[in-house]
């Protein structure tokens, strides 16, 4: 073989596979800003605990990659939407569905990786469940794989199970006011109003303290927050102590002001001054 | 044709002279029952999880393998000396890499086949069968095209790189494009492997691959496979031995 035929054929070759690549482009989405250095030196169980939250993700979508369920919830997660939502239903708001070209390069991709999205049945619903389990394993301080694990396992009526995992939470990570709340919350349901009362009280405290790992960063953790505080207004109402139910919603409206708490608050003064 | 079958053969009885793919396959039993018995929360029985985690690391395995390999052949060869008698009988440069591709191939190929069957093997045993055979069989032909573009990326490496370089370079490329392959900046001049991982769908019980997608793979898999082994012939018909 002469060195001309061979370099025209290597360049034949390596041109050959170009057109191949290029439309697959249009599929891939870069990802969030996450720093991989960060990640890679910032310790590997870390690493491995938050690509199990991701399988979770990718599980609770039949499959469909992180980013790609992500980017059909605006950005969002889904567990962490349901999770927030605590109605325990799937009803978490859906993104328009990206329209997928139509191109054979496209249909290729689409047939050989998971592109649609679509939800586990509650039937399937537990096969999310072995990733909270390893990724709290692999880092015993990952508050959100407690919190995500003992959610999904109290959907499952497993509510024993719920509880004894928020615990296990509870012990490696004593100051977590998502832990104090989710706790809280599981005793409001069981309508264990003293011991609710005492775990709120807790996540209460933790929250005004505003400092890691209850520094609230995003919209799930405010959520919490907003929901611990709502929790313990309710309860102390209920009571008929409608001093320290106005003075839990006067804190939480100093902390994150909005019409409904503002409403609460003149509610209770009204009832406080015998009006 | 005689000369590179010859040079193949050696390159398997490599593969049952070496202790480490018995401790892999070790390992690989390990793993499977080890996960079959995970229980979380009361629950057992989780099936995708149980399918992930075997078929990842027999896809693992099998690569882990290919790569070792495929980065040893060429440097100890050459700095065992044994390069020269190979060379001295008619053997050309060209059979020379055609055979070490071969032998390293059938040896991963071989290997990821008992892995593969002992997944299956498992899944029957657990009592799974709601993935189609078709699409588990697609799942193993991917597979071996993965193996083949690997295997021949790691020859060319090894006329560059030492083997141990060559190995790390080879399986970060393999980790690096399989899990961020989707999440980097949009690339045409590089290769994706990743294509040939349908893993998820075997997972998820998704459906089958069609035909034509199947070829088109299979295609860009040849053509990888025969740019490597032409860049790797160019590059050692040049070396002064």
């Amino acid at each position: 073989m002469t060195a001309r035929f061979l370099i025209t054929a290597v360049a034949f070759l390596y041109a050959a596979t170009i057109p191949m690549n290029a439309h697959f482009q249009r599929h891939f989405v870069s990802g969030k800003s996450r720093d991989i250095v960060q990640n890679i030196f910032g310790g590997l169980r870390g690493m491995v605990a938050d690509w199990s939250y991701m399988k979770a993700e990718e599980y609770h979508h039949r499959g469909l990659p992180f980013l790609k369920s992500t980017a059909y919830h605006q950005g969002e997660s889904a567990l962490m939407e349901e999770s927030v939502d605590r109605s325990g239903k799937s009803h978490h708001a859906h993104g328009e569905e990206p329209v997928a070209p139509s191109d054979f390069f496209s249909k290729v991709y689409d047939a050989v990786k998971v592109t649609g999205d679509s939800h586990l049945t509650p039937a399937e619903e537990k096969e999310v469940l072995p990733w909270f389990y390893v990724e709290v394993r692999f880092n015993p301080h990952d508050i959100r794989g407690y919190i995500l694990g003992a959610y999904w396992l109290k959907r499952m009526g497993k509510n024993a199970e719920s509880l004894n995992f928020l615990k296990e939470g509870l012990k490696n990570n004593p100051e977590s006011a998502q832990i104090f709340s989710a706790l809280g919350d599981y005793y409001y349901q069981d309508k264990d109003s003293d011991r609710a009362i005492i775990y709120l009280e807790r996540a209460k405290t933790l929250w005004s303290k505003d400092t890691y790992p209850n520094k609230v960063t995003d919209e799930y953790m405010k959520t919490d927050r907003f929901y611990a505080y709502d929790l313990l207004g309710d309860l102390y109402e209920k009571r008929r102590e409608y001093r320290k139910a106005a003075q839990v919603y006067g804190e939480l409206f100093s902390a994150d002001p909005n019409r409904i708490l503002l409403q609460k608050i003149m509610r209770l003064k009204g009832i406080i001054e015998g009006k | 044709m005689h000369t590179t079958l010859i040079l193949a053969r050696g390159v398997l009885k490599e593969l049952i002279r070496r202790k480490d793919f018995y401790l892999i396959f070790f390992f690989l039993l390990v793993i499977i029952c080890s996960s079959a018995s995970l229980s979380f929360g009361g629950e057992t029985g989780f099936q995708r999880y149980f399918k992930e985690i075997g078929i990842s690391f027999a896809y693992i395995f099998s690569v882990v393998i290919a790569v070792t390999f495929a980065s040893a052949q060429i440097p100890r060869e050459i700095e065992s000396k044994t390069i020269y008698p190979i060379l001295a009988h008619p053997v050309s440069r060209g059979d020379f890499i055609i055979g070490k591709f071969l032998g390293v191939l059938f040896v991963a190929a071989a290997s990821f086949t008992l892995f593969y069957a002992v997944f299956i093997g498992s899944l029957h045993v657990k009592g799974d069968l709601s993935t189609p055979p078709t699409l588990l069989m697609q799942g193993y032909l991917f597979h071996i095209c993965l193996l083949s573009f690997f295997v021949a990326l790691c020859l060319l490496f090894s006329l560059f790189l030492t083997t141990t370089a060559n190995m790390g370079i080879s399986l970060i490329l393999y980790f690096a494009t399989d899990w961020f392959g989707a999440t980097l900046p949009n690339y045409i001049y590089l290769p994706h492997p990743e294509l040939f991982d349908i893993k998820d769908k075997i997972i998820h019980t998704q459906d089958i691959i069609p035909a034509w997608a199947a070829s088109f793979l299979v295609l860009y898999a040849v053509i990888y496979t025969a740019l490597f082994l032409m860049l790797a012939y160019m590059v050692f018909k040049k070396r002064n031995l």
